[in-house]
């Protein structure tokens, strides 16, 4: 087990910077989720800590030695691919034992470990089997396995899930929680999805176009996004933003459309955007109300209900109890709580802070 | 119950395959039968006299010292070509597996030969290879070895071998290049991560799973050594010096249209056609069911 530490990670194909100066430190036994959508760079990250991509500058830091030109062989990792990656010729036990054979350890030792893992991920009948008698979750746990038995520092998955279908995906997620649990060794875990990221995740690395957006915990990046990117990325239907200019008596929208909101006096007379997550209105009575929404859709969720609605030119969601159910063309008066709402530049897309 | 769609049975099923039907019978069927006739039967030189012999030929044939050293030519021959072949095509698309610039332009000019008509191939190499005025010869000369297929046998075997070579190694390149990139590369960066290195990822997992390309190639190398190789050996060599090129469907030719021995070459023909038929029976039974991961 150990630390493993980004300093100022760059890569370039040619004259296209993929990755663009990534720092983060991962303690011992941390599980780390990059999360970003796609072309964002994470998989390359992934690929450079694991030393299938070579760094073009920057440094990679294993426990304590810089990895930058070691082979994947002696950085110690183990890395779970998103197609698994099973060597079709070989039964499950083999697939397992073909590290540690090249790695000369002896047979008895072999046979105790893949015993070990087999039992840890109830893959004991299966052991000879060929990848291609397994069903998607059992060649997902074979390839678990298989970075198990080698006992590394850090384990890297390489958005392992995305192959299976959404029930398997729930189910893996708690067991590769489990897993972790149990075996405590640093993890770096990359996925496009949200879902996976929040549930899984110890410390996230949000992405964007190669940049890191946000790292702290799932509840720190869901309550105190740092950037518009990451309130608009992660949450679930996304952040409403109102773009708008403030002043002393709210916020003025480009539309011409007034909040009456009480923008904090540090960022009077800026170019703003105001962030209110659909979970956080609520139903209000018109004099209280901060805007009111003309509903146009609604998608029935079961407990909960989203309104689709135009504020003024803006499109807008709310996501309400199932209780309220206004017809289409209804007006909405809705208002947020002044804790729930998250300030922008409107130019940076950097987190203003209220005090 | 009979899942299959049944339609009553009329006279449109037979019109369909007549065709087929039509070509196999003419184009093989017939000529098989006729082999298969023509080698129980013994002709003068001129046709006037025919005489039905039961096995004779056959009689005759493995009693025939200069037959069972076309066996032996031919062997030495199909092994060489088909291991030769393989092997320098594995190395060869191996090698091109790894190169990333320029490798279209270097697996074109690997794949050129083989447009190259095999009788046209063995004038190249045999106008090469000339002692007199040959380019390979005099460069031989130079380092002081004496070539001249026309008189020693091996060199003549040589000769043909790589003749046969130059046309195969890139039919058996572009396969082993077509299944090597038919390899996901997450296989190949897992097997590194697991700590095997570039020469023990090729043998533990690329090569395995070249299996079935490579049993393929063995069954088609096999069977054009055996029996693609009579233009090549006919413009090159001729089967000389001395029979010592003189493969099994080479005599066939000679004993048949130039020594006039029609009996004896039909019989020639039928145990070629045993070995082409035994060939299949293993590609289909044996091979495409075993190898396979």
């Amino acid at each position: 087990m150990a630390k493993l530490q980004l300093r100022n990670v760059k890569k370039s194909f040619g004259n296209v910077e993929i990755i663009k100066g990534v720092s983060a430190d991962i303690a011992d036994g941390e599980f780390v989720v990059i999360v970003g959508p796609s072309g964002c760079g994470k998989s390359t990250l992934l690929r450079m800590i694991a030393g299938l991509e070579a760094i073009t500058s920057g440094e990679i830091l294993i426990g304590d030695r810089v990895v930058n030109n070691l082979e994947p062989k002696d950085r110690d990792i183990a890395m779970v691919f998103q197609n698994y990656a099973l060597y079709p010729h070989m039964s499950v036990r083999q697939n397992m034992a073909y590290g540690l054979k090249i790695r000369g350890l002896a047979k008895d030792d072999i046979e105790t470990r893949v015993q070990r893992a087999a039992k840890i991920l109830e893959l004991g009948d299966l052991l000879a089997r060929k990848p291609r008698e397994l069903s998607g979750g059992q060649r997902q746990r074979v390839a678990m396995g298989r970075a198990i038995v080698r006992e590394p520092s850090v384990f890297l998955f390489d958005e392992p899930l995305s192959n299976l279908d959404a029930k398997l995906r729930v189910q893996m997620r708690f067991e590769i929680q489990k897993l972790h649990h149990n075996l405590g060794t640093t993890s770096v875990y990359v996925t496009h999805d949200q879902v996976e990221a929040m549930t899984l995740a110890e410390r996230m690395v949000v992405m964007s176009a190669g940049i890191t957006e946000q790292i702290g915990s799932p509840a720190e990046v869901y309550q105190r996004p740092a950037t518009r990117f990451v309130a608009g990325f992660i949450g679930s239907p996304a952040m409403n933003f109102l773009p708008g200019r403030a002043d002393a008596t709210g916020l003025t929208l480009a539309d011409g459309g007034h909040l009456a909101v009480s923008v904090p006096a540090a960022l009077a007379g800026r170019e703003l955007v105001l962030g209110i997550r659909p979970e956080h209105l609520e139903v209000c009575a018109p004099q209280e109300a901060l805007f009111t929404l003309q509903t146009e859709m609604r998608e029935m969720l079961g407990a909960d209900i989203l309104i689709h609605g135009l504020f003024g030119k803006e499109l807008l969601v709310a996501r309400l109890s199932a209780a309220e159910h206004p017809a289409p063309g209804q007006a909405l008066p809705l208002r947020a709580l002044p804790d729930r709402l998250h300030w922008f530049d409107a130019a940076s897309g950097a987190r203003l802070e209220a005090a | 119950m009979e899942k299959r769609t049944q339609f009553p049975v009329g006279w449109l099923p037979y019109a369909l395959v007549a065709p087929q039907l039509a070509i196999t019978i003419v184009f093989f069927i017939w000529p098989a039968g006729q082999a298969l006739w023509q080698s129980l039967l013994v002709q003068d030189a001129f046709g006037i006299h025919t005489e039905f012999v039961w096995f004779e030929n056959f009689q005759v044939l493995f009693a025939d010292p200069t037959y069972l050293e076309s066996f032996r030519v031919t062997a030495v021959f199909a092994t060489l070509v088909t291991s030769l072949g393989l092997g320098s095509a594995l190395v060869l698309a191996a090698a091109c597996d790894h190169v990333i610039r320029g490798a279209r332009t270097y697996q074109t000019l690997i794949i050129w030969p083989y447009a190259v008509a095999p009788a046209i191939a063995a004038v190249l190499w045999t106008f090469m290879f000339n002692p007199t005025v040959g380019i390979l010869a005099y460069g031989l000369e130079q380092i002081g070895y004496h070539w001249n297929h026309q008189l020693n046998g091996g060199q003549a075997m040589a000769l043909i071998v790589i003749s046969g070579l130059f046309k195969l190694i890139p039919y058996d390149f572009l396969f082993f290049l077509a299944g090597l990139q038919s390899i996901p590369k997450s296989l190949i960066e897992a097997a590194a991560i697991d700590g095997a290195g570039p020469v023990k990822r090729f043998l533990t997992i690329s090569f395995p799973l070249l299996s079935p390309t490579s049993f393929f190639l063995l069954v088609v190398n096999l069977v054009y050594a055996f029996f693609d190789t009579f233009g090549i050996i006919d413009a090159a060599t001729q089967g000389g010096p001395f029979r010592s090129t003189t493969v099994l469907v080479y005599k066939v030719f000679q004993d048949g249209f130039k020594g006039l021995d029609l009996g004896g070459s039909a019989a020639q023909s039928v145990v070629l056609m045993a070995i082409v038929i035994s060939l299949t029976v293993v590609q289909f039974r044996y091979i495409e069911r075993k190898v396979q991961y």
